[in-house]
């Protein structure tokens, strides 16, 4: 191995070094929390017809969540008590590959998940760039979007097809249905 | 991988787990959307899931060939006698 191939990967890991610790963590995870009380607030606008009526239980419980970078924190974890079955929202963080942050909702039937993503895009592919390099030559780094991201909660269908859904009555007496019954 | 060396095993085992890291390696080109929405925790554990099955079925293989080694040996022995 040449010497400059070595001073190279020492100066990219000082670069990946240095921009995280130009990331302000504590908003980070503050935005995060922020959002997932945003999707609870819609949930209980979307149920509150049966929770005023008592035929749904809806509660919150503390969960200790811990990521890199961004430590040990709570975070509020939503069930739902309808008739003898549960169904929990349960935060699993904000540092993931290509969102914002996930709630996965967990029923007796099965499990799905909620994905704070690009509200422009319709799914995971549609995120995804690829450039190539041709003639020897390495394919130019990725170009910054100079467009301000707004993050949305979304419904994530099952893989291999994984595409996001809007959140609505409908899809989520769907989705409940599903992890609930099967 | 029929009738294999331990040597042929070895490469083939190799190949697998080179083959597994790149594909759960940032660099993978499908890296993107398979593990889309996945804590990088998720994603570690499950490339050591993976790696651990490889390492089982390599282990069973190789025992599979010495079993079938020493049977052999034991039809050639019997043979003589």
């Amino acid at each position: 191995m040449e010497v400059t191939e070595f001073d190279e990967f020492v100066k990219r890991q000082q670069e990946a070094a240095a921009g995280v610790a130009s990331v302000d963590w504590d908003r980070e995870r503050k935005e995060w929390l922020d959002y997932l009380d945003k999707l609870y607030r819609k949930i209980e606008s979307l149920l509150d017809k049966y929770v005023s009526s008592g035929q749904i239980q809806l509660g919150y419980r503390q969960v200790e969540l811990n990521e890199e970078n961004i430590g040990s924190y709570a975070a509020k974890q939503m069930v739902l008590r309808i008739g003898p079955k549960n169904v929990v929202l349960e935060p699993i963080g904000t540092l993931l590959i290509g969102s914002k942050g996930r709630v996965d909702i967990i029923g007796p039937a099965g499990k799905a998940q909620l994905l704070l993503v690009d509200s422009k895009a319709s799914e995971p592919a549609s995120l995804i760039h690829v450039t190539v390099g041709r003639a020897g030559n390495l394919p130019s780094g990725p170009t910054k979007s100079l467009r301000v991201i707004k993050w949305e909660w979304r419904i994530v269908t099952r893989p291999p097809e994984r595409r996001f859904i809007e959140i609505t009555q409908q899809t989520l007496f769907q989705l409940i249905m599903e992890v609930a019954n099967g | 991988m029929g009738s294999s060396t331990i040597a042929e095993i070895a490469g083939y085992h190799n190949d697998v787990v080179d083959s597994l890291r790149f594909y759960f390696s940032e660099i993978s080109p499908s890296f993107g959307t398979r593990f889309f929405g996945r804590r990088p925790e998720e994603i570690a554990a499950e490339l050591a899931a993976r790696l651990e099955e490889t390492d089982l079925r390599s282990a069973f293989f190789i025992l599979a060939s010495l079993e079938a080694i020493f049977v052999s040996i034991m039809n050639i022995g019997a043979r003589k006698r």
